[in-house]
């Protein structure tokens, strides 16, 4: 390779396979600050998983409770506009909310958007929660980390509620709140996981409480969960699902409360063709100028051991 | 007596009874059964969920070891071991509600599993660039593949582009649910074979006992 780079001296197909990573890098952060400081308009197509999730989401009632399954900080990443925005639907309706987890991030990114009762930390949501007179004990509970212990804890929880918790994650008792009367998995109206949901829980809710009982089981997912995730939709076990930030944007604009999923909208698409541009570029300096170099190299490494 | 309990036909007819304490009432409601079959699985919940600790002996045991023998990498386990046991104090002395408890969650874990997390579009750039090649005709079509995935799925190429969309569709409903279901399907079967083959008493690493 060295004889032909001093042959050839600037080689543009050269420049194309091996582009410098710092160049690489900043047009990251110039694609995301410029796409943050001069945000162009772009118009929204709702995907047919995002309307299936919405019209289960909105026909909820103060009535219903709704099992959360947490996502962790490294899902919320990609979740975080689908994650707040169903929160939001939840708190507008009325809806009774039990939180539960299986890791322990995922209490802290729960408590980031609904407020820490314990210590009063506000939350992304709290100002709507206030005006909504939505509170914690009586409207929503969080049960912290509950969903450890594999199947068999999916099991006890779909089959023997009261049996297995006994209080919120501050250990106060359960009786005398809304849990009070939930048996199993038939008094639960819906179960949004987020996160990917084609893991563990994902099979256990889905076998033990959307199959066993039929409640309708909705997924926030994260890119890698969507292809997975949809055998599930088409089999019915799941109901809807939002796919990764794109599916959040969707669900914002579908309930009219513009949030980070649609500000992220042109990072996305241009995130997007970046990548896309680099993969192309890289290949036309692949064929260009590193097949050839590889060949040459490899003809003369052979002729030198003949 | 204890020696009764390590025999191997003892330890399949309570594996057998315990199956059918749980696999029964799937298929019959007796409720007398059920409250029974709650209370096991409740009892595993339990014992699976208190394993954490055999977990936690391990890695104290192998950090410990690690930090006597000055091995490298040592002050990362030694600083590991003061953090777990520290963390795990403050949460039984103050409570997992507690504001010491949560703040190494909350202030360390979260921002650098966030970085942790957002670093991988670094790694995913510069293999764009420089590793993800067409070199024989399987890659030319894994890339074309992504190229077209990543088309679809840019918010913008939908209003411009429909044909992208329909190529995302294809290769999901083919390929991609293919794979997704061949691993569910072969996870499923593995699973009635394993248990089949412990209460024949052909699994005996699953019983604790020796192959």
């Amino acid at each position: 390779m060295k004889n032909m780079v001093e042959k050839e001296g600037f080689n543009l197909f050269k420049a194309m396979a091996y582009i410098d990573r710092k160049y690489l890098f900043l047009m990251v952060f110039i694609i995301t600050i410029g796409s943050l400081l001069f945000p162009i308009s772009i118009p929204i197509q709702i995907g047919k998983n995002t309307n299936l999730y919405y019209s289960y989401l909105s026909k909820l009632k103060s009535t219903d409770i709704v099992m959360w399954k947490g996502a962790t900080f490294r899902s919320y990443m990609e979740v975080k506009s689908g994650y707040i925005a169903t929160l939001r639907v939840i708190i507008e309706k009325g809806a009774k909310l039990v939180a539960m987890y299986d890791e322990g991030d995922q209490q802290s990114v729960f408590q980031m958007v609904m407020g820490n009762p314990s210590t009063g930390a506000s939350g992304i949501l709290t100002s709507l929660m206030e005006q909504k007179n939505y509170k914690y004990w009586d409207n929503y509970i969080d049960l912290g980390m509950v969903l450890l212990g594999g199947e068999a804890t999916y099991v006890s929880l779909a089959r023997n509620f009261q049996g297995y918790i006994h209080n919120d994650y501050a250990g106060r008792p359960i009786q005398g709140s809304f849990l009070e009367n939930v048996n199993g998995a038939a008094d639960f109206a819906m179960i949004i996981d987020s996160g990917p949901l084609a893991g563990i829980g994902g099979d256990f809710l889905g076998r033990h409480f959307a199959m066993d009982y039929k409640v309708v089981y909705l997924g926030n997912m994260i890119g890698v969960g969507i292809a997975p995730t949809q055998t599930y939709i088409e089999t019915g076990i799941v109901k809807g699902m939002l796919e990764s930030g794109r599916g959040g944007a969707e669900l914002e604009y579908l309930i009219g409360a513009p949030g980070p999923g649609l500000a992220a909208l042109n990072v996305m698409t241009l995130g997007h063709y970046y990548f896309i541009a680099l993969i192309i570029i890289g290949n036309i300096g692949y064929f260009g100028w590193e097949r050839k170099a590889r060949r040459e190299e490899e003809i003369r490494a052979g002729g030198q051991k003949k | 007596m204890s020696s009764l309990f390590r025999r191997k036909d003892i330890m399949i007819t309570i594996v057998a009874f315990c199956f059918g304490l749980v696999i029964v009432p799937y298929f019959f409601d007796i409720k007398e059964l059920n409250t029974y079959a709650n209370n096991l699985s409740k009892i595993v919940a339990v014992v699976t969920t208190s394993a954490f600790v055999i977990s936690l002996y391990a890695q104290s045991r192998r950090n410990l070891i690690m930090v006597r023998q000055r091995s490298k990498g040592w002050p990362y386990q030694g600083f590991q071991l003061i953090i777990v046991f520290l963390i795990a104090a403050v949460g039984l002395i103050l409570g997992q509600a507690s504001l010491p408890y949560k703040w190494p969650i909350e202030a360390i874990q979260m921002s650098g599993s966030t970085v942790f997390y957002s670093i991988a579009t670094f790694y995913m750039i510069s293999a764009g660039a420089r590793a993800f090649r067409a070199r024989n005709t399987k890659a030319l079509l894994f890339l074309l593949s992504a190229v077209l995935v990543m088309l679809a799925q840019a918010p913008m190429t939908e209003l411009y582009m429909s044909w992208p969309a329909t190529i995302r569709a294809f290769l999901g409903d083919t390929f991609g649910k293919t794979a997704t279901r061949i691993f569910a399907i072969g996870l499923a079967i593995s699973g009635i074979v394993l248990g089949v083959r412990t209460l024949l008493g052909k699994e005996p690493a699953t019983l604790g006992l020796q192959g």
